[in-house]
């Protein structure tokens, strides 16, 4: 116990360890919760937990994959909380729009952007959080597994299922115009 | 370009085969604009895929948490809970009642010091004696009663003998 101390984690090592997959943990969070400011509150909490545990940190193997699960719980309690996925869902995912330089690009890069977000949306909750983690995050399977508890296994059945549904619904919409 | 080599690594994608790597080089040649046909429809959500890894957040999110970490250090008292306008309302009445306070103690010390100024050492010296003198009396006056309170005292005690 008392030499716990000496081998706490600095303020500084914080910001150059664990601060940097804030916008992974974040991205993550905003698919579960759907809007900025609360996926940006989850982040915000998981930060202040983990530096509150950070004399216990040496115990944890995959703090990254710690951070995912903390990010992943607080946003699914955030979410059932306040149940309001459907109306809030759609406020998140219109930062991009200041992109689009004019106003047929912009409109030809929403409808894209949110068929896709449909697409992901329809699918089950541990589908589309396996489907983030690997294909934006770029998470290798076990850190997917570590990260939502599950095992290697379930994994690969939830990714396959994702990518099967969403390559036939994507076909489907193509050849009716959707 | 080998197009067959992309639709291989699509196969792979869908069949949840491919590498992390494999998956980087289908959303870099989605990104560009050369697409065939066959491919076209999948291009959205490899775009989409790559929009998303922009996704970030605000440029003060580090120094707003540094701040939090560092005051979930410290015990919070009593006044660092209390509203930040609620303290500035209560620092600026301190203020004003400060500045009234002195104002007032000031005012009233100048007046005295030019009364003072106006007398002559002679009416001071018979200001002060008159003013002695009236102790003086008051506190024989009190003497008085008190003796007149010990006869009486006496008197009572010898009827209880």
């Amino acid at each position: 116990m008392s030499n716990r101390r000496k081998d706490e984690m600095s303020l500084e090592d914080f910001t150059h360890l664990i601060l940097p997959i804030k916008n992974k943990l974040f991205r993550f969070s905003l698919r579960i919760v759907g809007n900025v400011a609360e996926a940006e509150d989850v982040v915000q909490e998981v930060f202040i937990k983990v530096w509150k545990k950070r004399s216990d940190l040496a115990n944890y193997s995959n703090v990254e994959a710690w951070c995912m699960t903390l990010t992943k719980n607080l946003s699914i309690d955030k979410l059932r909380s306040k149940h309001r996925r459907a109306d809030s869902f759609k406020e998140g995912f219109d930062i991009p729009t200041a992109k689009g330089e004019n106003p047929y690009h912009q409109t030809a890069y929403n409808d894209t952007f949110e068929r896709v977000q449909k697409l992901l949306e329809d699918l089950p909750e541990k589908q589309r959080m396996v489907m983030q983690l690997r294909d934006i995050e770029g998470l290798a399977y076990q850190e997917i597994a570590d990260a939502l508890d599950i095992s290697l296994q379930q994994v690969k059945v939830n990714l396959f299922r994702a990518r099967q549904q969403i390559r036939k619904r994507l076909v489907n919409s193509e050849s009716y115009g959707l | 370009m080998d197009y067959n080599n992309i639709r291989k690594l699509l196969d792979k994608y869908w069949e949840g085969e491919s590498s992390v790597q494999e998956e980087a080089q289908l959303r870099d040649f989605f990104a560009g604009t050369e697409i065939p046909e066959d491919l076209k429809p999948y291009r959205p959500l490899f775009q989409f895929f790559k929009m998303e890894q922009d996704k970030k957040l605000n440029g003060n999110f580090d120094e707003k948490l540094i701040q939090q970490l560092e005051s979930s250090d410290k015990p919070v008292s009593n006044v660092r809970k209390l509203p930040y306008y609620l303290m500035r309302v209560a620092a600026t009445g301190l203020l004003l009642f400060s500045i009234y306070f002195v104002n007032q103690q000031w005012n009233q010390s100048a007046n005295e010091t030019v009364a003072v100024e106006e007398l002559t050492p002679e009416e001071v010296y018979e200001q002060t004696k008159e003013a002695l003198l009236l102790v003086s009396a008051k506190l024989n006056k009190g003497t008085d009663v008190a003796n007149d309170g010990m006869s009486k005292m006496n008197k009572a005690t010898r009827v209880i003998k």
